[in-house]
């Protein structure tokens, strides 16, 4: 009987092509989508869980608060881990620290060749870093390769970019032109769902000497530290937690004690739930990954609904067939049986199709992160394995209903010719296709607000000026950072160059926070704060409410620095100069005026707040503006200068570049890096980028099968109404009044899922942008758009069926 | 073989009701030809409908081969269809994605018939329907006449008791119409049990017994000695 079936099946497909291949190609692109985004969830959800112990590993966390203001840092002091690991052996099995100096990047090079490579993720780690993590070596042993100084194990990509070959154990890599590295191990090529992502990893002891010094600091938290807890750690970690503060009121210097908390993140949680300041990479998003996990449902509802549909009206024009089955002895069930396996089959053949597109696509779809997702569909087997249950199932759900209604036909009908066609399921046919629309229009809605708040993030008026501005980090260029004020002095020599100025950390991106003294001797606050350098305020164009920029406070020298001024050699006239912004003044609850001339202290000397600059986004737009200070004191600026800041000429570029890279090299062999503030910034908002994109994407996807549904579903229905056309085209009907008379029903369809899809769209585009802290206003605009783009889906689809009808003679229709 | 007591149809929508069937009462033996005839809106095809376990009727009881069918499931009613019955109607209803072969072949395979005795067993039908050589044609390619044999064969295929026949040849010319009833003759000889609802006089003359419909009665019933 299956084979009868299968040939019935295939015949049916064939006969009615137009049908068959809208069914097919449709369900095809609702899988693929559905597979596409169950990919990207999979990869987004399994971050870090390749790890053999990532249920016991927990990174340890630093909330440096007081009054609100502070950090919340993923990286923690140096010695808090060994301090831990000593005071809670029943908690700690093992203990690692990543450290990278927070540098941008890091000079390496080939003694062999010569050449020089500046080096994002380089990290050096203790050695438990293999015993904790499970990032298995090719070559070397993974028991000693961190166990000495100057050892580094790399991955197989440097290894071919430095060596051309993958054999390169032993082979010398050298660090910042000085320090010599022995290459003790290759990893095995990483896996990509990790949030600590590298290319280097040196032995910790590698820098030891050098950081003597901070080795006992429990304030500067520049390490990421990790603990593989004992099986006793791991099942009362709240336990472990509660002794947390005690630890910190033993171990902390006394200022400290009261502003600090230490706190644990579970490894596998960090990528979708940890947003904190000093992250190793841009996480992910919980709440992204369920949207995502919403759109594809919707999306393979779409599809699911195009499918029932079409095999409905397929199914309608067989009632012959069905009747005389019936009457020459098939049961209600032998034909149940029939149509669900007629269902399961062409719903099978759509899983071809829709993994030749996964496979298709794979190659540029990228995670949250920006990371590329896995090789491919096949690699996973849940993926190929969810794909054809989830065809299975959708051939299940389309053909039960059908089968349903088909095998309920009398069979008494049969001697009378007479066959139903399609006339007890308008119903549900018309719910589905309302349904279909109400997700459609969902997904256009958001789409537009997603992509509004995207262009709000990335166009907003940050309070300072990003275009034109060039960032060339200097960290470890050391001749430039000595001889800061001459470099300075000959890019200025270029007509193309406006202004150069200095920073720590890169504005708008990241901050870092600097304790400044309360009222209280002794008592700190971290206030998020930058360390820049003269001209600062002109380069980025900030507004001055009060007092005056770096460079005038220059000339004033009418007030001392005093007090503890270690790092600050008196010749320096800006030593103790800072601006604040106005949120910090309104916390101070002064005005702007009265602020200028206040005194904050940090642990080494006497600031003066010598200017007042309007609110600015010193961070992404995620956050909201806190108070904020610029530092231009101490001779620490030589230490924190990690990038100089080059305003440039519009249509001036190419010789700014060019004078940047004459007056690098005139100054040090290390090689420049450099980039544009824009752009850099432009990374901050990856995320909804993707979002964007993603939702884009899917939303086109969703109206086009919703729209090859409606084709398929208006074709059968003006066909079924051709002869009535005939009739009224003899006596007299005019064309537009045709178009209307059949289009009719679809646009009060597609009309009642558009408004049906308003509210809906607004509650829960409304709940996303109040997670934002500056968000778009939602207007009526997109739903607009929204309702317009279906609508005329709607028409154009149906005037393809109706055109063709009505350029026919009214005698051919009724003869039809 | 089929009996009928007193049974009624009624067909009901909205208001109105409408007396299809009144008080019929007959007794078909096995091997026997009877042909139902009577003008248009009589109650043939609803009479024919309810022998053929098809429809219920609204009152009275049939009885199938002395078991009485009112209270059978749809279930036990498709399975007395398909060993016992066989259908040909006025329109052929050949399932046009099925060629000529796979059609005759379907109510074999409702009855799990092994693939291999089924072919045997078409082959058989087709070669006594001479249609041997149109096994692999699609009902759309054959002629009106061609398209009945296969659908004779079709309901013949099963070696069924009783041929239902719903007017055979009222799509045919009457040379083609002639050779089908010639073909239903001939089953009848074999012992094939028929009954045919038609207007056709001529096709009447075939049947052994007449049963004359008017207005939903059997108003006459005559015994064709001819026939015999």
């Amino acid at each position: 009987m299956f084979n009868n079936y299968f040939t019935i099946t295939l015949r049916n497909l064939l006969k009615h092509r137009f049908y068959a291949l809208i069914s097919i190609f449709g369900l095809a692109l609702g899988l693929g989508c559905f597979a596409v985004l169950f990919l990207l969830i999979l990869h987004e959800t399994n971050y870090d869980t390749f790890h053999q112990h990532s249920d016991r590993i927990v990174r340890l966390t630093e909330v440096i608060k007081r009054d609100g203001i502070g950090e919340h840092s993923a990286s923690v002091p140096f010695p808090v881990a060994s301090a831990l690991e000593k005071e809670f052996p029943e908690y700690i099995e093992k203990s690692v620290r990543l450290f990278n100096f927070q540098a941008p990047f890091i000079l390496l090079s080939n003694p062999e060749s010569g050449k020089k490579y500046n080096e994002k993720k380089l990290f050096f780690a203790d050695k438990t870093f293999l015993e904790i993590f499970d990032f298995p070596l090719q070559s070397g042993d993974s028991k000693t390769a961190l166990s000495r100084p100057n050892s580094v194990i790399i991955t197989p990509k440097i290894a071919r970019k430095y060596f051309k070959n993958e054999d390169v154990i032993g082979k010398k890599i050298k660090l910042w032109n000085d320090i010599e590295l022995e290459v003790t191990g290759v990893f095995e090529p990483l896996p990509l769902h990790s949030h600590i992502s590298f290319d280097f990893i040196c032995s910790f002891p590698t820098i030891y000497k050098g950081l003597t010094r901070h080795n006992k600091n429990w304030v500067w938290n520049p390490c990421w530290t990790y603990f593989l807890l004992t099986d006793n750690g791991a099942n009362f970690q709240a336990e472990f937690e509660q002794k947390l503060p005690d630890f910190v009121k033993t171990y902390f210097p006394e200022a400290l004690r009261d502003l600090v908390r230490l706190e644990l993140q579970e490894l596998e949680r960090i990528h979708l739930y940890s947003n904190l300041d000093y992250e190793l990479q841009a996480n992910g998003d919980a709440d992204y990954v369920w949207i995502f996990k919403i759109m594809s449902v919707f999306v393979l509802i779409i599809a699911i609904i195009n499918f029932i549909n079409l095999a409905t009206v397929r199914s309608s024009l067989r009632a012959q067939e069905i009747i005389v089955r019936r009457a020459i002895g098939a049961s209600r069930q032998d034909l149940m049986a029939q149509f669900l396996v007629e269902s399961l089959l062409v719903s099978l053949l759509a899983v071809l199709p829709a993994f030749i597109m996964v496979e298709l696509a794979l190659p540029f779809l990228s995670d949250l992160s920006g990371n590329p997702l896995r090789k491919g569909i096949i690699e996973p087997i849940e993926v190929s394995c969810i794909l054809t249950l989830t065809a299975f199932i959708t051939g299940l759900l389309s053909g039960i209903y059908p089968a349903i209604h088909l095998s309920h036909f009398q069979a008494s009908t049969v001697f009378k010719g007479a066959f139903p066609i399609g006339q007890n399921n308008q119903f549900i046919r018309r719910f589905l296709v309302v349904l279909q629309f109400v997700i459609s229009v969902f997904l256009l809605i958001s789409t537009s607000v997603i992509n509004r708040q995207l262009l709000f993030l990335q166009d907003a008026r940050l309070g300072f000026d990003k275009e034109q501005v060039l960032i060339l980090p200097v960290n470890w260029a050391r001749d430039i950072l000595y001889n800061y004020d001459s470099f300075k002095s000959d890019l200025l020599d270029s007509k193309a160059i406006t202004s150069v100025t200095a920073m720590e950390t890169i504005l708008g991106r990241a901050s870092q926070t600097h304790e400044y003294r309360t009222k209280k001797e002794k008592e700190f606050t971290f206030i998020p704060s930058i360390i820049v350098r003269e001209d600062f305020i002109k380069t980025f164009n900030i507004k001055l409410l009060a007092g005056n920029s770096f460079t005038e406070a220059h000339l004033d020298l009418t007030w001392e620095a005093d007090l503890n001024q270690s790092y600050c050699p008196k010749s320096d006239p800006l030593r103790g100069a800072v601006i604040v912004n106005e949120a910090y003044v309104r916390f101070k609850g002064w005005t702007p005026q009265e602020a200028i001339g206040k005194r904050l202290g940090t642990g080494h000397s006497q600031e003066k707040i010598v200017g007042v600059v309007e609110n600015f986004h010193f961070l992404s737009l995620h956050h909201e503006i806190t108070p904020f200070l610029f530092n231009c004191t101490l001779d620490r600026r030589k230490f924190m200068t990690k990038y100089v800041v080059i305003k440039i000429n519009e249509n001036q570029t190419t010789e700014a570049i060019q004078q940047v890279r004459q007056v690098w090299s005139s100054y040090t062999k290390a090689l420049p890096e450099y980039f544009f503030l824009k752009d850099n910034l432009a990374e901050l908002y990856t995320k909804e980028q993707r979002l964007s994109e993603i939702s884009g994407g899917f939303a086109l996807i969703s109206v086009l099968v919703a729209s090859m549904g409606l084709f398929g579903l208006t074709s059968f229905i003006t066909e079924q109404r051709r002869r009535e056309v005939g009739i009224r085209k003899a006596l007299g009907a005019c064309n537009k009044s045709l178009v209307i008379l059949l289009s009719q029903e679809f646009l009060v369809l597609v009309s009642v899922g558009t408004i049906a899809a308003i509210p809906l769209a607004w509650w829960i585009l409304q709940s996303w942008l109040d997670s934002f802290s500056y968000a778009v206003e939602l207007n009526i605009r997109p739903f607009i758009l929204a309702g317009f783009i279906t609508t005329h889906v709607t028409i154009l689809t149906v005037i393809l069926h109706v055109a063709r009808m009505v350029r026919q003679t009214p005698i051919s229709e009724i003869n039809q | 073989m089929i009996k009928a007591v007193n049974l009624q149809k009624v067909y009901r929508s909205l208001n109105v009701e409408t007396v299809a069937l009144d008080n019929i009462n007959l007794e078909i033996q096995a091997g026997e030809f009877v042909a139902i005839t009577g003008p248009s809106g009589c109650g043939k095809s609803s009479l024919l409908n309810i022998l053929a376990l098809l429809d219920k009727a609204t009152r009275g009881d049939l009885f199938f081969f002395g078991r009485n069918t009112a209270q059978m499931s749809d279930r036990e009613k498709a399975n007395l269809r398909k060993r016992y019955l066989g259908f040909v109607f006025q329109s052929f209803n050949l399932i046009e994605e099925l060629s000529i072969f796979e059609n005759i072949e379907l109510p074999l395979a409702y009855l799990n018939i092994p693939k291999n005795n089924r072919r045997i067993r078409v082959h058989q039908v087709m070669e006594q329907l001479q249609i041997a050589h149109k096994q692999r044609a699609y009902p759309q390619q054959l002629s009106g006449g061609q398209q009945q044999r296969v659908a004779v064969a079709r309901a013949i295929v099963t070696n069924p008791k009783i041929l239902l026949a719903d007017e055979p040849t009222g799509n045919l010319d009457s040379a083609k119409g002639r050779e089908v009833m010639d073909i239903f003759s001939r089953l009848n000889e074999n012992g094939t049990t028929i009954i045919l609802v038609t207007h056709s006089q001529r096709n009447a003359d075939y049947a052994q017994r007449v049963l004359h419909l008017y207005d939903g009665q059997i108003v006459t019933e005559n015994i064709n000695r001819l026939a015999f």
